[in-house]
C-alpha cells in the first residue's frame, strides 16, 4: 500500500478545492442582491429578443470530431504505453530468461510500431480525403 | 504465462495468420485505390478484392494447418485446429462467392463500392481471427470488428430507409448483445482469474477456481449463461432472433448473405471454443444444459413457424437460419450428456458449417443476381424456371438442400448432426428435429413449386446472367453435390 | 495526548501532517496566484499596447484584481429560468476542482531530509510527485475540466452558450490529442510516467533538458497547451464577436469568477507541467556540482522553487505576450492545425525519436545531437510547408 500514500495528498487537495468551490458558489448566492425584472429572464442574445429554441441542432461535424477523437485518442493511449516500455528498462536482460537483447527488443518495438502507425496514418488519410476535417 | 518468459512475435505465429495478413493488406490496398483513383479505377476494385481473397485462400490452404492436432500462436491467443481450418476456408470461400455476385447489384443500387469491398474484406478478416480466437479479449475484439463492419454494411445504401432502419436495429441489438457477452466474460474472468482459454480450461479442470471473486462458482455459471445469451443474439438463436428477419430484409442482399452465413460460421466456431470450456468444468450446473436445450427447441419451433408465413424470400431465409442455428446446437447438447462424443460432435458441427454456408449463400446469391425482383415477394419467383432456368435450378437446389433431401450437403449435414444426438441417447430431441426438418419442406418447396409450376407474370422478360455470377452459382451448385457425395473431402 | 503531539507522532506525521502542510501551502499559492497573474497580465498588456493598464486602485493598481473580486462577490447570482439548475450549478465546480488537482504532481525542488523526534524523514517538495501514473494524472484531471465547460454551455439554455460549449469541447479534445503526441517523445527518452524520473533525467545542465532533445515535441506541447487552456489565439469558445462570452455567457457573480479562476489556474498548472517535462523542472541551467559548488539541501530546495517559479513566470509572460500580439484563429484554421498539421507531425516526430533511440549509437552525446538535429529539421520543414501554403493561398486570392 506504500504507493497509495501520495494519493492522500490528492484526496486532501480535492477536499480543499471542493470546499473552496462550494464556499465560492454559496458566497455569491448569500451576499449578492436579488432583483428580478422581465428582461433579465430572457436569454442573452446580444440585446435582441431571443429567437427560436435554445437547444439548436448541433452540426454533424462535431460528431465527426468526437468519433475521430475516440479513434485517435485510443491509438495515442497505445502509443503512451509503448513509449514507456520502448527502451526496455523494465526488462532484466541479464537474467537469462529473455531470449533476445535490448537492441533487438528496441528494433522489434520500432518496426511493430511502424506497422501500427502505418495503418493509423492510412486512417488519417482516409478521414482527410473523405472530408472529415473540412469545416467550411 | 510465466511472468519472466517474454516472447516476441515469431515467424511461426506469422505463418499461421498469414492469410489474415494478406486479407488485411489487400483491404488497405483496396481502400487506397478507392481513395486516390478516378472513376475508371473503381472498376478494378472487385478484381482487387477477388485477388486478395483468392490469395488469402491459397495461402491458407498451402500454409495454414499442417495436420497437427492443434497449433497455438501469439502466446495462446489464437488456436488453429481442424474446425478452425475448415471454418476459415468456408469463410473465405463465402466472401469470395459474395464478391463475385455483387458488382452488378452494387452498381444498380448505387452503393459506394470502395467502402463496400473494404468492409467485406475487413469482415472476412474479423471472421477468420474470430474463428481462431482462444482468448476472451481476442474473441470479443474480433466479434466487435466483425459486428461493426456488418452494421455499416447493412446501412451502406444511403437514402434507403429500410436499409437505414435495419442498420439501426442491428446496431442497437448488436450492442446490447455485446454488453451481455462482455459482462459474461468479466464474470468468467472474475471467477477464474484468466482470459486465455487454455488457462481457464486448466483451472476449471483442477476444480479450484481462483480469481478476484474468490472462486465463486455462481459467477462462473452466470458468466457462461450470459455468454450464451450474447452468442444467442449473434447466432440468431430463439428467443434472441427477433431482429434477424428485419435486418436481412433491409440489408443489401449480399450483405444479408454475409450476415447469414459468414458471421454465423465464425460465431459458431468461436462459441464451440467457449463450449469446450463449459464442458471442461466438472460442476457445470444442470441449468445451463436445460437452458441450451430450451434454446434449441425454441429455435427450431420459432424458425419453422416463422418461415411458414413469410411472403418475403429474405425473411424466409432469416427464419430458416434461426432453425438451422438450432440444429447447430444439437451435438453440443449431446456432448453435455455424454462427453465422450466430443470428437464426433466436433466433426458434425464442422461439416454442417460447410453445408449450411454453401446452401445458404447459394440462395442469397440467386436473390442477389435477381436484383430488385429477387429480394421481395416470393410471388415474384413465379415461373422463374421459364425466365432463367439456371437461377431457378440453383435456387431450387439450395432450398432442397436446406430441407435435407438426399445427395445434397444439407442431407449429409443434418444426418450427422442428428446421429450425434442419437448416439447420446437423446431420442426425443432427434425425433423432434427430424420432424421439424420434414415440416420445413412445406415452405422451402413452396418456393420451388412457384418457380417451376406457375406461370410467370405477363410482362416478365428473361433474366440475363452475368459471367461472374454464373461462375459463382456454378461453383455453389458443384459444392452442394461434391461434398455430399464425398464428405471425406471435408472431414 | 495533546493534539500537537498526535499530529507529530510518526504515522500521523507521515500520512497526515506533512501532506496537510504541503496542501495548505500549495492551496494558498494557487489561489493567491490568480489575482497576481491577472494583474501581471493586465499591466503587461497595457505596456505592450502603450497604455497604463490598471493604475487607480492602490499604488500601480495592485489592488485592482482584489477589488474586482469583491465586485463580483456583490453581484447578483443569477440562474436563468430556462437553465437546468443542478447542472448549471455543478458546471463551475467541475471546471475549478480539476484545475486545482493537477498541480499536485509537480515537484518544486529536490527532496529534503529532516529529523523529527530522532526519526529521519525524506520530504519531497511536491504533493503527489511519487504517484506511479505520474504525468497521466495531469491528462486525466484536465480532461475532467472539459465537462465543466460542455455542461455549462449545455445547461444555460442559451444558443451562444451551447455553441460555445460544443466548440470548446471539440477544440479541447482535438488539442488533447496533440498534447499527448507531444508527450510521447519525452516518454520514449525517459521510459517512465513518473514525474520524478522525468525530472531526474534532465538534471545536470540545460543540455540535458528535453527541450533540446525534443524541440518539435516541445513546440507541439506548447501550442497544444494554448489550445487546452483556451487562450488566445485559441480562445474561440469565448470569441466575443461571434458568441458573446461563449459557454459562460449566462454566468454571473462568483460562478463566473470560478470559471475565471479555473482558467488562470490551468495556465499556471500547464506552465508548471511543461517546465517539468521539457525545461528541466526545478533544475537550474547548470548543476552547481559541475561548478564545484557544494550546496546545502535547504538552499537547493530554495533554488528549486526559484527556478521552477521563474520558468512559470517566463511562460506566463509568453502567454500574455502572444495574447497581446496574435489575432484569433478562425475555427476551421484551428481544427486544421490540430488534425492536419499536429497529428501527422506528431507521429513523424515519434517515429524519428524512436528510430534514433533504437538505431543510433548508445552514447548520450550522439543521441542528444541526433535528436536535436531531427527536431530542428522538422521545425524548419514545417515552416517551409507553412510558407508555401501561405503563398499559395495568397496567390489564390489575388
Amino acid at each position: 500500500m506504500e504507493h497509495l500514500i501520495p494519493y492522500i495528498a490528492i484526496g486532501m487537495i480535492l477536499v480543499f478545492a471542493a470546499g473552496f468551490a462550494v464556499v465560492n458558489s454559496l458566497l455569491g448566492t448569500l451576499i449578492g442582491p436579488t432583483k428580478d425584472n422581465p428582461a433579465k429572464r430572457l436569454a442573452y442574445e446580444s440585446g435582441m429578443v431571443p429567437t427560436g429554441e435554445a437547444n439548436v441542432r448541433i452540426p454533424i461535424k462535431f460528431y465527426m470530431v468526437g468519433l475521430l477523437f475516440l479513434i485517435f485518442d485510443i491509438e495515442t493511449i497505445f502509443l503512451l504505453a509503448w513509449a514507456v516500455v520502448f527502451k526496455g528498462n523494465q526488462i532484466d536482460f541479464a537474467s537469462g530468461n529473455v531470449g533476445f537483447t535490448q537492441t533487438q527488443f528496441q528494433h522489434y518495438g520500432f518496426f511493430a510500431m511502424a506497422v501500427f502507425i502505418g495503418v493509423l496514418m492510412l486512417a488519417e488519410i482516409y478521414a482527410w480525403k473523405k472530408g472529415g476535417f473540412e469545416w467550411s | 504465462m510465466e511472468p519472466n518468459s517474454i516472447t516476441l512475435i515469431n515467424s511461426h505465429d506469422l505463418a499461421l495468420v498469414a492469410p489474415a495478413i494478406v486479407l488485411g493488406v489487400s483491404a488497405l490496398i483496396v481502400l487506397l485505390v478507392d481513395l486516390f483513383s478516378m472513376k475508371l479505377g473503381r472498376s478494378v476494385l472487385p478484381l482487387l478484392t477477388l485477388g486478395g481473397l483468392g490469395l488469402a485462400l491459397i495461402v491458407h490452404v498451402t500454409t495454414g494447418y499442417r495436420g497437427a492436432e492443434f497449433e497455438i500462436a501469439f502466446d495462446g491467443c489464437l488456436r488453429f485446429d481442424r474446425m478452425t481450418y475448415i471454418a476459415q476456408i468456408v469463410i473465405l470461400s463465402l466472401t469470395l462467392f459474395l464478391t463475385l455476385v455483387s458488382p452488378l447489384y452494387l452498381i444498380r443500387r448505387r452503393i459506394p463500392r470502395g467502402e463496400y469491398y473494404v468492409l467485406i474484406m475487413f469482415a472476412a478478416l474479423a471472421m477468420m481471427v474470430l474463428s481462431a480466437s482462444n482468448e476472451l479479449l481476442t474473441l470479443f475484439i474480433n466479434l466487435e470488428l466483425l459486428s461493426f463492419c456488418l452494421y455499416i454494411l447493412t446501412g451502406i445504401e444511403q437514402g434507403n430507409l429500410r436499409s437505414t432502419e435495419a442498420a439501426f436495429k442491428y446496431f442497437t441489438i448488436g450492442s446490447y448483445a455485446a454488453a451481455f457477452l462482455l459482462f459474461g466474460m468479466t464474470m468468467v474472468y472474475g471467477a477464474t482469474g484468466a482470459t486465455h482459454f487454455d488457462e481457464i480450461r486448466v483451472i476449471l479442470a483442477s476444480g479450484s477456481l481462483g480469481g478476484a471473486l474468490g472462486g465463486n462458482s455462481l459467477f462462473l455459471a452466470g458468466g457462461f449463461a450470459l455468454m450464451l445469451v450474447g452468442f444467442g443474439f449473434k447466432l440468431t438463436l430463439a428467443p434472441f432472433h427477433m431482429y434477424a428477419p428485419d435486418v436481412y430484409a433491409g440489408a443489401p442482399t449480399p450483405v444479408a448473405g454475409l450476415i447469414a452465413t459468414g458471421s454465423k460460421v465464425a460465431a459458431v466456431t468461436a462459441f464451440f471454443a467457449i463450449f469446450e470450456l463449459m464442458i471442461a468444468w466438472g460442476d457445470l450446473p444442470a441449468g445451463v444444459y436445460y437452458a441450451l436445450y430450451g434454446v434449441v427447441v425454441l429455435s427450431i419451433i420459432f424458425g419453422n413457424l416463422g418461415a411458414l408465413v413469410q411472403p418475403n424470400i429474405k425473411r424466409l431465409l432469416a427464419y430458416s437460419g434461426v432453425s438451422h442455428s438450432g440444429y447447430f446446437m444439437i451435438p453440443l447438447l449431446a456432448v453435455m450428456t455424454s462427453p465422450e462424443l466430443m470428437d464426433k460432435a466436433e466433426l458434425a458441427v464442422t461439416y454442417y458449417l460447410l453445408a449450411y454456408g454453401v446452401m445458404t449463400v447459394l440462395a442469397f446469391g440467386v436473390a442477389t443476381t435477381l436484383g430488385p425482383e429477387g429480394e421481395r415477394d416470393i410471388d415474384r419467383y413465379a415461373g422463374l424456371a421459364r425466365r432463367s432456368p439456371v437461377l431457378a435450378a440453383a435456387m431450387a437446389l439450395a432450398l432442397l438442400s436446406m430441407t435435407g433431401v438426399p445427395i445434397t450437403v444439407g442431407f449429409v449435414g443434418k444426418f450427422r448432426l442428428f446421429a450425434v444426438a442419437v448416439d447420446a441417447g437423446l431420442y426425443p430431441l432427434a425425433i423432434f428435429a427430424l420432424l421439424a426438418s420434414v415440416a420445413s419442406a412445406y415452405y422451402y418447396l413452396r418456393v420451388v413449386v412457384k418457380m417451376y409450376m406457375e406461370e410467370p407474370p405477363a410482362e416478365a422478360e428473361p433474366i440475363p446472367l452475368e459471367g461472374s455470377n454464373a461462375l459463382a452459382l456454378l461453383a455453389g451448385v458443384v459444392c452442394i453435390f461434391l461434398f455430399a457425395v464425398l464428405p471425406a473431402l471435408v472431414v | 495526548m495533546k493534539l500537537i503531539d498526535w499530529l507529530l507522532s510518526d504515522p500521523t506525521l507521515v500520512y497526515l501532517t506533512i501532506p496537510l502542510v504541503k496542501v495548505a501551502i500549495i492551496f494558498v499559492v494557487l489561489v493567491g496566484s490568480v489575482p497576481v497573474l491577472v494583474l501581471f497580465e493586465r499591466k503587461l498588456i497595457g505596456f505592450i499596447q502603450q497604455r497604463p493598464g490598471p493604475n487607480r486602485v492602490g499604488p500601480w493598481g495592485i489592488l485592482q484584481t482584489l477589488v474586482d473580486g469583491i465586485k463580483l462577490l456583490l453581484k447578483e447570482d443569477f440562474i436563468p429560468p430556462g437553465a437546468v439548475k443542478p447542472i448549471f450549478i455543478l458546471a463551475p465546480l467541475l471546471a475549478l476542482v480539476p484545475a486545482m488537482l493537477s498541480v499536485t504532481i509537480i515537484p518544486w525542488g529536490p527532496p529534503i531530509q529532516v529529523t523529527i523526534d530522532g526519526i529521519a524523514h525524506t520530504i519531497s517538495l511536491g504533493l503527489a510527485d511519487g504517484i506511479s501514473v505520474g504525468i497521466l494524472f495531469y491528462f486525466a484531471a484536465t480532461s475532467i475540466g472539459v465537462y465543466g465547460i460542455v455542461l455549462a454551455g449545455w445547461s444555460s439554455n442559451n444558443k451562444y452558450s451551447l455553441l460555445g460549449g460544443i466548440r470548446s469541447t471539440a477544440q479541447l479534445i482535438s488539442y488533447e490529442l496533440a498534447l499527448s503526441l507531444g508527450l510521447v517523445g519525452v516518454l520514449l527518452l525517459v521510459g517512465s510516467f513518473e514525474i520524478n524520473a522525468l525530472v531526474d533525467s534532465q538534471a545536470g545542465g540545460f543540455w540535458n533538458w528535453n527541450v533540446v532533445k525534443q524541440p518539435m515535441g516541445f513546440l507541439m506541447f506548447l501550442v497544444a497547451g494554448f489550445g487546452e487552456t483556451n487562450r488566445l489565439p485559441f480562445d474561440l469558445p469565448e470569441g466575443e464577436s461571434e458568441l458573446g462570452a461563449g459557454f459562460h455567457t449566462e454566468y454571473s457573480s462568483m460562478r463566473f469568477a470560478m470559471f475565471f479562476m479555473a482558467e488562470y489556474m490551468n495556465i499556471f498548472t500547464f506552465s508548471a507541467v511543461i517546465s517539468t517535462l521539457f525545461l528541466g523542472g526545478f533544475h537550474g541551467p547548470i548543476d552547481p556540482a559541475l561548478l564545484g559548488i557544494e550546496v546545502n539541501q535547504w538552499i537547493a530546495a530554495a533554488f528549486g522553487v526559484f527556478w521552477l517559479g521563474g520558468k512559470i513566470i517566463a511562460l506566463f509572460f509568453l502567454f500574455v505576450w502572444i495574447r497581446a500580439t496574435f489575432p484569433r484563429l478562425r475555427y476551421d484554421q484551428m481544427m486544421n492545425l490540430s488534425w492536419k498539421v499536429f497529428f501527422p507531425l506528431g507521429v513523424v516526430n515519434i517515429m524519428l525519436t524512436a528510430g534514433i533511440v533504437a538505431f543510433a549509437p548508445d552514447q548520450p552525446a550522439v543521441q542528444t545531437g541526433a535528436l536535436f538535429v531531427a527536431g530542428i529539421a522538422q521545425i524548419v520543414g514545417l515552416d517551409a510547408i507553412a510558407n508555401a501554403a501561405k503563398r499559395r493561398a495568397l496567390g489564390h486570392v489575388s
